[in-house]
């Protein structure tokens, strides 16, 4: 009997032995791999993020700790320079006061068109959306290269109509850069107060109604004031965008002579002599006007959040609008022309002619400029291919990483997580011009050949495609943490813990709850980011491999050679495959989620 | 307790800044039994069952389970190894998975094989009477279904112990009638050891074999449910577990057995049911609707006997509840199978072996049901 028994209790022994050992490993595989995901996201929002932007600031007071020879002299030299070097001045004021402009005519334009979209009807009302988002998704480039063509002497309007000399020279002055910021931010400000306008029921103003106000002043003096801190957040923003913008200053405010200051950086940088102090005391001020506005921003949000949300507020109800139809259809359409349609029309026009200088004849209509991109092994397909690669890689690494850092930051009690979130805060719209100026300081520095990096026979990381990668990565990193903490907060936390009960770590959490609950927003931001990053004019032009451009800075060649046509050929390819994405990737899973349910209708 | 302990719990505490939402929590459980975790809102109830999943983390304290430590000072078991069962207030079922996918979501974490996992979900779906429904979403299903699909949920993983966190707050009355004798039913079949969190005094008695009554997170009396609506340590317990006429007093000589509280010159005869309970001095007499005796003739007993007058009569539950003022202090809720209309005078008695010694502590909001 006894002797029978050792085996059994053996047998038992090892069995559970067994069964100890499988959860040790997987524990330990949930453990290490939680870990590894969590030390890899956080160091990549450092390499990528904050160490640029620490060099940038080094950079400005240490002018030659990263040079050949390191030395730690210390010198305000450069910040002094800012405000005595008149070409830097005078952009830093340019550049502001634009910025202010731009923020009032742009909330001017985008409190209206959301008012009009989501409070009345009137013919052509519902297409305001769809007109917005494209004007957010369209480069400023673009916008500001179609404009330029549109009003330069010889241009295609001048072959029409004579434009008189004061109407060009009004055109490329300050008035027309702000002119193309306005009709380009005007879509930040649309978005804010229609958020705004989604809490903010009727009821405020079926109230001012029923005490005798009428329907004008009920808006004017209950609606508006209540909308204020939206209007702002969104002002702000539209602030700092025009600050950051370079695709506006590289185009026609390059023709119309006016400097911005993210095109000073640009020049402190590529244009003999170079000078990386002057260029990285811009960075550092344009940063800090940007980050002030943004914390602004943030504070005013918070605020809003208790003003507005009663948590008894109806859906509101659209005003059919009467005699004001036409007023209202007016200022959309204007609006439309001016942002989208001639702009667009004027590109794709381009795009098929010969030389916009020989207006518009039959002769001079010609789809040479696309047989020229479309030969097999073009340059001009090779940065399609380039941008197109990097686009899908930064926004899938974007979107994975964004979502975990969001997920630590929000929904975990990790040490330091708060001086994340406060990271993310003010580097959310680093503009890419400033990112990139901080990436060549960071990563083009002697030193690093010290520790193994950019030396003889080391590998290198400057010059390379991956270091326009990591820059695209570092530019969308703390936007993509934003938006996915926003989508995270809507997630009830029992869910979370519920999963958590049954044995989930951080990967799992993450991957089989979180991110398939959150799979509509997901592709959102991978949109944004794909969209963005392909069409990233400044950061490119800074760090884009020689003989390797990508296809923004390939397109602006070609807008700086006299060769409009031929640039304008390549965007619209780009475009056209952008949009053919974005629908593909909101269509297809729309029709799958379609036919997931009639499956589940069926199963009732 | 007779049987050997399945849980053990010694001296959690759980501090808030100044506040304990719990404080030297002790008890012990046997395999099998219905804990109900009772309380008003802030008592600590739903800190101590946290504590117990592992999601919230103890100041210090015990806590094992069939001879395990899952938690003491030099242990912390995280919550996904503990490997309970939770059933949340809002069901948190997934919404991306079908029922099927909910219920496996655990046993393919465990990395289970196909077919175990298929024949677990059966067995699942079976024991919840949810079969049929498996490949539906959360949002097709009724609020009695969800609730059936988390417990399929929290048992499929053969938790040792099954923790609800007031399951059934969210349905309607109705509903949550039938829902608690299926839960009941589920756990039973299933012969699982849970610890339920309510703030539903009836609905702890109902499904318990024990209740663990807690008041700014502390024990305040730990037992059966009829020992807690019968025999309560205190006026608040008393009070809490039910309607409760709560008489406050003197008591001289407080001892085992039978005693006399003093109001205002007027006496009342009551039992003590332990002596370490009541100190000399304040104390109360606790004396539930249901034991009042009104007539309309004096009764020959003088004992605990006083003259009243009804101003107030509502019909609930099939009998009518009194409100008489006599000359006690307190007005005295009395039940009475008949209407008796507002300015009808009557007789009270409080019969002796109904009165109850208390501790004189109470909140007066809950004092009358």
């Amino acid at each position: 009997m006894e002797a029978s028994m050792v085996p059994d209790a053996e047998a038992e022994q090892t069995a559970s032995a067994t069964v100890t050992a499988l959860m040790f490993r997987r524990r330990l595989l949930r453990v290490a791999g939680g870990s590894l995901v969590t030390i890899l996201v956080v160091s990549a929002l450092g390499i990528l993020v904050i160490y640029p932007l620490a060099a940038i600031f080094i950079q400005s007071v240490f002018p030659n700790l990263f040079a050949l020879n390191p030395d730690t002299h210390f010198s305000l030299h450069a910040l002094q320079q800012v405000f005595t070097d008149k070409a830097s001045y005078k952009s830093i004021s340019a550049s502001v006061i634009l910025a202010l402009i731009t923020s009032v005519g742009a909330s001017f334009i985008g409190v209206v068109l959301a008012v009009l979209a989501r409070r009345t009807s009137f013919p052509g009302a519902k297409y305001i959306d769809f007109l917005v988002w494209i004007v957010f998704f369209t480069p400023s480039f673009l916008l500001g290269e179609a404009w330029t063509v549109l009003m330069i002497r010889d241009g295609t309007i001048d072959h029409f109509i004579h434009l008189p000399d004061w109407l060009i020279n009004t055109f490329f002055s300050p008035a027309g850069v702000a002119f193309l910021l306005i009709l380009k931010n005007f879509p930040f400000v649309y978005l804010a107060v229609s958020a705004g306008l989604v809490w903010l029921g009727s009821e405020f103003e079926e109230a001012a109604r029923s005490q005798g106000a009428s329907a004008l002043r009920a808006w004017l003096q209950i609606n508006l004031p209540l909308l204020i801190p939206a209007i702002l957040s969104g002002a702000l923003i539209v602030f700092a965008e025009a600050l950051s913008d370079f695709g506006t200053a590289a185009t026609i405010a390059q023709n119309a002579n006016v400097p911005l200051i993210t095109y000073q950086i640009y020049d402190a940088i590529n244009t003999f002599p170079v000078n990386f102090p002057l260029a990285a005391a811009l960075s550092l001020l344009l940063f800090l006007v940007i980050a002030a506005a943004l914390l602004g921003q943030s504070r005013l949000l918070r605020v809003k959040s208790y003003q507005i949300i009663s948590g008894k507020t109806r859906p509101s109800v659209k005003t059919p609008l009467k005699k004001w139809r036409w007023a209202a259809m007016a200022f959309t359409g204007i609006v439309a022309i001016f942002s989208l349609l001639l702009p667009l029309s004027e590109c794709i026009l381009l795009s098929v002619e010969h030389s916009f200088a020989n207006g518009i004849i039959p002769s001079n209509i010609t789809l040479v400029n696309y047989q020229r991109i479309l030969q097999h092994g073009s340059d001009d397909l090779q940065s399609f291919g380039i941008s197109f690669k990097l686009a899908i890689a930064a926004a899938t690494i974007v979107v994975f990483s964004g979502l975990f850092i969001a997920f630590l930051i929000s929904r975990t009690q990790m040490p330091g997580r708060k001086l994340l979130n406060f990271t993310t805060l003010i580097t959310i719209s680093v503009p890419g011009i400033i990112l990139a100026s901080g990436y060549i300081f960071a990563w083009n520095s002697p030193y690093l050949e010290n520790i193994g990096i950019g030396g003889r026979g080391e590998p290198h990381f400057y010059g390379t495609i991956w270091i326009l990668l990591a820059a695209y990565i570092g530019g969308a990193l703390p936007y993509a943490i934003r938006l996915s903490s926003g989508a995270i907060d809507q997630i009830g936390e029992s869910m979370i813990e519920a999963a958590r009960v049954q044995g989930a770590g951080l990967i799992s959490v993450v991957m089989r709850i979180i991110a398939p609950i959150m799979q509509s927003g997901l592709l959102n931001i991978w949109l944004l980011i794909f969209t963005g990053t392909i069409f990233e004019l400044a950061a490119s032009e800074l760090l884009y491999p020689p003989g390797q451009p990508t296809m923004p800075v390939r397109i602006t060649g070609y807008f700086g050679t006299f060769r409009v046509e031929q640039g304008m050929a390549l965007a619209m390819l780009n475009i056209g495959v952008v949009a053919a994405i974005l629908l593909l990737l909101r269509l297809v899973p729309f029709m799958y989620q379609q036919f997931k349910q009639m499956g589940a209708q069926k199963n009732i | 307790m007779t049987q050997e302990a399945f849980i053990t719990v010694k001296g959690l505490t759980k501090r808030y800044g100044a506040n304990f939402a719990a404080q030297n929590i002790d008890f012990s459980l046997e395999q099998g039994a219905f804990l109900s975790l009772l309380g008003p809102s802030g008592s600590g109830k739903t800190t101590v069952l946290r504590m117990l999943a592992g999601l919230a983390e103890p100041d210090s304290g015990h806590i094992s389970i069939g001879g395990k430590e899952i938690f003491g000072p030099k242990r912390n078991t995280p919550v996904e190894e503990r490997g309970l069962g939770m059933v949340f207030q809002d069901y948190a079922l997934w919404p991306h998975m079908t029922v099927a996918q909910n219920i496996s979501f655990g046993l393919r974490l465990r990395r289970m094989a196909s077919h175990d996992i298929r024949a677990r979900v059966h067995e699942m779906l079976d024991l919840t009477a949810l079969t049929g429904l498996e490949h539906r979403f959360p949002f097709q299903l009724s609020g009695g279904q969800q609730q059936r699909v988390a417990l399929a949920r929290a048992l499929s993983i053969h938790p040792p112990l099954l923790l609800l966190d007031e399951p059934l707050s969210s349905l309607d009355t109705g509903l949550r009638e039938t829902m608690r004798h299926e839960l009941l039913e589920i756990v039973q079949k299933a012969r699982m050891t849970v610890i339920n969190v309510t703030h539903d005094q009836n609905e702890a008695m109902v499904m318990s074999d024990r209740i663990l009554l807690l008041k700014n997170g502390k024990i305040q009396q730990f037992g059966p449910p009829a020992e807690l609506y019968h025999k309560p340590d205190s006026a608040f317990i008393g009070a809490f577990m039910g309607a409760a006429n709560i008489i406050s007093g003197i008591t001289q000589n407080p001892q085992s057995g039978e005693t006399i509280v003093e109001q205002n010159g007027l006496r009342i005869h009551c039992l003590a049911p332990r002596d370490e309970i009541i100190a000399t001095g304040q104390c109360a007499v606790l004396c539930r609707p249901e034991s009042i005796i009104t007539s309309a003739a004096e009764p020959e007993n003088k004992e605990n006997v006083f003259s009243g007058t009804v101003h107030r009569a509502s019909f609930s539950e099939g009998r009518w509840r009194l409100s008489i003022q006599t000359p006690l202090r307190e007005p005295l809720l009395a039940d009475s199978a008949e209407q008796i209309l507002p300015g009808t005078f009557v007789w009270v008695t409080l019969p002796k072996d109904r009165c109850l010694l208390v501790k004189a502590e109470t909140e007066p909001a809950l004092a009358s049901h």
